[in-house]
């Protein structure tokens, strides 16, 4: 069968593959905190250079080029937009930075989305009421609800004259993070703590989704055209490949 | 593969018609004495990974960040925004605006304590004090009776409540109006009717707090709280809800086009 078929099958695979990306991206759109994916792609070596049966680049028939398939999946962090709402829950951080949740089994995990709540014993959690946010000395908030409460701009509680600093954390890389899932990431390096003159903290903001819906639905009919693209290849390829079975078989 | 693009953009519809009922009910209750706005949280639901970062490919390549494929999005929570909403003079002896922190309680149907921002007080046929309209509403906890031959009642900001008779001018009290909080108000179930009730998330009640005092709120007499929904953050609200909703619909398309032409691969 004509080694083309499977490159554009190969092709039409990959764009596939950012589809569901992009609808992902697309169905955070409203999503506090959330950051899209990219799917990046990479072209693959001819099958014989992967076989070992040939040389890349020696220009030769064999080096023709194997398609192309996604490589990995990159997050892009960039800072979302910042939108008022008002309530004194809600916060958003400036720059960079992350909070600081509990996850299960003890792990702490980051997160951009500060749409948090104050659950019946008085500690702040997320907006799902399942992960308490964490201070700077890793132990969940406890807020006494009968006193006033309010943040500063440098990621602290100040409840009562007694400043309760918020955990936010750096990782050393952005590449190390991984996403879990309900605006949450998990830090495959371990993270540092941003020293409280470098961080900022504003409240009654929220961070809104990084996916902006122009370069999305962008990105989504350029994946649709090359996957009917791909498509077309792969009839053109399988005609080619009907008529000369037809010829043959005439002789 | 591209049914996961179909299901996933289907998530990002069902979450966002969620959005769009809560954006209604607020709306709707727009003239609502009391009312506190809802909003819909939303989280990104787990991701397949197809490649573990770290990971080394067929190609012999060492990945940094690996293969994640997001599923979609959901309703994380609903939360009541409990922000002051504007005051609205009506000049009524028996309108209660609270100005800060704290509930009314009244006595449910069922003899259970509800709770409510809503301060459009009348009287009943025994004299007590009621919310809501005058013959069926929700009697205030504690009870206050005022007797039919009071002619003007005076509340002050810590929720005395007097009266004086046709010819006196001496008031005699009649009771005090106590509030209450809640550690989460956020936490409280909304029955209709301006009504709130006490669950497991929001804390027991912390009941027969004076107005003014322990951060509890003010009283104000001749006043009511008019609805925290503001029309134009609604309306905004409602715009983008409903542009994300065709966005997500047109991905629903770009999918079905593509299996369509998965469909049409093969010819003859």
């Amino acid at each position: 069968m004509p080694y083309g078929l499977y490159i554009s099958a190969e092709g039409a695979k990959a764009q596939s593959k950012r589809l569901e990306v992009l609808a992902n991206n697309l169905a955070n759109v409203n999503t506090v905190g959330f950051k899209p994916d990219v799917a990046t792609f990479q072209s693959r070596f001819a099958e014989a250079i992967q076989e070992g049966t040939a040389m890349p680049g020696s220009r030769e028939l064999t080096d023709i080029g194997g398609g192309v398939k996604v490589n990995e999946t990159i997050t892009s962090f960039a800072p979302g937009r910042l939108q008022h709402t008002g309530a004194e829950t809600d916060m958003a951080i400036i720059g960079n930075g992350f909070f600081q949740v509990a996850g299960g089994n003890g792990e702490a995990l980051l997160t951009r989305a500060g749409n948090f709540q104050v659950n019946r014993d008085g500690l702040l959690v997320t907006a799902n009421g399942q992960q308490p946010v964490l201070d700077a000395g890793g132990a969940p908030i406890e807020l006494d609800l009968q006193t006033p409460w309010r943040l500063t701009n440098a990621g602290e509680i100040e409840q009562d004259g007694s400043l309760i600093p918020l955990a936010i954390v750096q990782p050393t890389s952005l590449d190390q993070l991984t996403k879990v899932g309900a605006n949450l990431f998990r830090s495959r390096g371990g993270a540092t703590p941003i020293e409280p003159a470098n961080r900022e903290v504003r409240s009654g903001y929220l961070e809104m989704s990084g996916a902006n819906s122009t370069t999305e639905m962008m990105s989504l009919i350029e994946t649709s055209r090359a996957f009917e693209a791909n498509a077309k290849m792969i009839q053109t390829q399988d005609g080619m490949m009907s008529s000369l079975i037809g010829r043959v078989l005439r002789t | 593969m591209s049914v996961q693009t179909l299901y996933t953009a289907a998530t990002g519809m069902e979450a966002l018609e969620t959005k769009l009922d809560v954006i209604a009910n607020n709306m709707a209750n727009i003239n609502t004495t009391g009312f506190k706005k809802d909003r819909a949280n939303f989280e990104d639901l787990f991701y397949r990974q197809e490649k573990l970062p770290g990971a080394t490919d067929s190609d012999g390549n060492i990945t940094s960040t690996g293969i994640d494929v997001g599923l979609g999005v959901r309703v994380s929570s609903m939360q009541a925004d409990f922000d002051q909403g504007a005051f609205q003079q009506t000049g009524n002896q028996l309108d209660f605006a609270i100005e800060g922190n704290g509930f009314f309680g009244v006595q449910g149907p069922n003899g259970e304590i509800l709770y409510s921002r809503a301060g459009n007080f009348g009287i009943n046929a025994n004299g007590d004090l009621v919310l809501g309209s005058a013959n069926n509403g929700y009697l205030l906890d504690p009870t206050i009776n005022i007797p039919e031959e009071a002619v003007d009642v005076v509340v002050s900001n810590d929720g005395t409540v007097q009266y004086s008779t046709a010819g006196s001018t001496t008031l005699t009290t009649a009771g005090n109006i106590t509030l209450t909080t809640f550690i989460n108000p956020d936490g409280l179930l909304k029955l209709g009717d301006n009504l709130f009730k006490e669950t497991e998330a929001s804390g027991a009640a912390n009941t027969g707090l004076t107005p003014g005092q322990q951060g509890v709120g003010q009283l104000r007499q001749g006043a009511l709280e008019a609805s925290n929904v503001e029309p134009v953050t609604e309306l905004i609200d409602l715009i983008t809800t409903q542009r994300a909703f065709e966005l997500n619909s047109q991905v629903v398309q770009a999918g079905d086009q593509i299996m369509q032409i998965v469909a049409n691969l093969r010819r003859g």
